[in-house]
């Protein structure tokens, strides 16, 4: 459909509310509007005949400009944020659209380019961000939301707390904000993987041994427990102690004393205590790997974080807050994640959940240079399907192959096996972790299991 | 005096955190002798700011300009000529002839053409002088590109 001739077209551009310039083939500005005007705080006397960079001042106009770009490919650039800077000296973020200009002979005249304010839409999402972030830690999904709420009080309390979730979910977050927030602040916080640590590694590094307590104990080391004094220790993957560590353990948390190795005398603690696991602690009671006593004393107050893939509301916050926190460490002005690249990330199941989200995102800031990360900067395990006959790595042909099993004709029953078998795979054998994801009981999946025609039971 | 031109491709950089070098001029009594262009090593305006100061710069020219990284230039004690265009060879004409001003950007002529110390003698009395006080650090002894741009 052409556009009409008797309509001014310059009375149409002037009344668009995005800013909009043309410039000739030498990248003299022809034409700007009114609300370009506005957004750079130039007049139009001013900009026109000038070259384009001089009245834009963006930061793509030293090396990346979109209007070269579009002109040099034939194509069209749309939807890219940028800023611009003001003759006042502020930074305007602003979206900016870009086409090659073609006479009606078909001629390469120029160029034109559009640009949007996102001054507010920057503020809104700040202050969304503002709200929705507490201690370090983002989120606005109902079930971290509860956990916030509480936090305050938990954390005024002098209570052992149990902190329980995925791995990768901010555990060990959690904690240094009971601690932050806590009666002793400006005490230490001193966080101690269990798992990471052999038994007599791990009893040692806890409580501390004597001068002459083995060999090469020449002088007296203190323990985790001393260092924290007034403070907290936060005990990581406590599910991973060991028996006679666990024993330990419950004397500390029952009076408060533990026995440095070697030591003749018991010494005093007065940490706070606040343990993290990723297992399913009842679960290791009920195998008698986990004493159930020492389960009731840390389970006094408990937390539990919910996985990335039960908050997806939050996933967008946590980009933006990774995005920023990356930008200041690389000193990169990435301005954050495409549309498509959201829509992967949204549907992703993130089994390595907030931690494999930033890995996700600093790989994708390795090969990102500026504005904003794309498809292609995601890494392979990432990268949408290629169309079907079209695989190229041995990866993508195995997923081409799950795509097109998928898209097979199937009943409701083979859905739910497929389903239930995809979690456990997961979940290496996990049912209780597949059941989470699931959403089902284990009564649920082994019924649903024993259905199943290469699993019934 | 050093005068550090914050160019690309043979021009001013349309903003100065995205300039790709600094062109070195030593300008004596209306004349400009070219010392080196210096490879900017970081975008970050904190270490542009150091790497000027660390070759005993005193004067930067440069095109568009945040309030922030002036105020950051000046702080390390150097004065900013904002808000010029043109190619390198015109800016130090402009430069050695005084007629800076005749290069400003569209819509820069005027009151944000001000050298940020017109700004500080504007500051109420016990203000001013503020911001030269806060350097980056002790400077180290000036150094000076080579012929190559390399330092």
């Amino acid at each position: 459909m052409s556009f009409p001739g008797h309509i001014p077209c310059e009375a149409i551009m002037q009344s668009i509310a995005d800013g909009v310039f043309t410039v000739d083939r030498d990248w003299n500005v022809t034409f700007f509007n009114r609300a370009a005007e506005h957004i750079t705080g130039i007049p139009a006397s001013e900009a026109l005949g000038r070259k384009c960079w001089e009245v834009l001042r963006s930061s793509l106009c030293d090396g990346n400009c979109a209007l070269e770009d579009c002109i040099e490919h034939s194509r069209t650039v749309s939807g890219k944020s940028i800023f611009i800077v003001r003759p006042d000296g502020t930074r305007v973020p602003v979206s900016i659209s870009a086409a090659p200009l073609v006479g009606a002979d078909g001629e390469l005249i120029g160029g034109v380019e559009t640009f949007r304010d996102l001054t507010d839409i920057t503020l809104l999402r700040k202050e969304v961000e503002a709200a929705y972030s507490f201690e370090d830690i983002i989120g606005k999904s109902p079930a971290l939301t509860r956990i916030l709420a509480i936090l305050p009080q938990i954390a005024q309390s002098e209570a052992t707390v149990l902190i329980t979730g995925e791995s990768g979910t901010g555990k060990e977050r959690i904690a240094r904000a009971l601690h932050n927030l806590g009666t002793r602040p400006e005490g230490p916080f001193t966080a101690v993987n269990c798992g990471a640590l052999p038994e007599t590694l791990l009893e040692s590094e806890l409580f501390g041994y004597r001068a002459g307590a083995f060999t090469d104990a020449r002088k007296d080391k203190p323990g985790r427990f001393r260092l924290a004094e007034n403070g907290t220790i936060f005990l990581d993957e406590i599910g991973d102690i060991p028996h006679a560590v666990q024993v330990k353990l419950l004397r500390v948390l029952q009076e408060r004393s533990y026995e440095p190795l070697g030591a003749v005398a018991p010494e005093t603690t007065n940490a706070r205590i606040i343990a993290a696991t990723n297992a399913d602690l009842e679960e290791r009671v009920r195998e008698g790997g986990f004493r159930q006593d020492l389960f009731y004393r840390l389970n006094v107050a408990r937390l539990h974080l919910p996985p990335l893939r039960e908050r997806t509301g939050d996933i967008p916050l946590l980009i933006n807050h990774f995005i920023r926190r990356l930008n200041t460490l690389q000193n990169k002005q990435i301005q954050g994640v495409s549309e498509d690249v959201l829509a992967i990330l949204m549907r992703h199941h993130f089994p390595g959940n907030i931690r494999e989200l930033e890995n996700i995102l600093e790989y994708a800031f390795i090969l990102t240079g500026s504005g904003f990360i794309q498809l292609e900067h995601l890494p392979d395990s990432m990268q949408p399907a290629a169309p079907l006959g079209t695989p190229s790595s041995p990866r993508s042909r195995a997923r081409a192959s799950l795509q097109a099993d998928a898209d097979a004709p199937m009943t409701m029953e083979q859905a739910k096996c497929r389903a239930a078998h995809a979690a456990l795979r997961r979940h290496n054998g996990k049912r209780m972790a597949a059941c989470r994801e699931l959403g089902i009981t284990k009564d649920t999946l082994r019924s649903l299991l024993s259905r199943c025609p290469d699993t019934g039971e | 005096m050093i005068v550090s031109l914050a160019v690309f491709n043979q021009r001013l950089a349309a903003v100065f955190d995205s300039a790709e070098q600094f062109a070195l001029y030593q300008v004596q009594e209306q004349e400009a002798r070219f010392l080196g262009l210096l490879p900017i090593r970081s975008r970050s305006a904190t270490d542009m700011a150091t790497q000027l100061a660390q070759h005993c710069v005193s004067r930067v020219i440069c095109g568009a300009i945040c309030g922030c990284d002036r105020r950051l230039l000046t702080a390390a004690g150097m004065e900013v000529a904002p808000w010029i265009c043109g190619t390198m060879d015109e800016v130090i004409e402009a430069l050695c002839t005084d007629r800076l001003e005749t290069l400003a950007m569209p819509g820069c002529a005027g009151a944000c053409m001000q050298t940020m110390d017109a700004e500080e003698a504007s500051r109420p009395r016990g203000q001013q002088g503020a911001g030269r006080k806060r350097r980056l650090g002790n400077r180290a002894p000036c150094s000076t590109p080579g012929p190559s741009g390399e330092e």
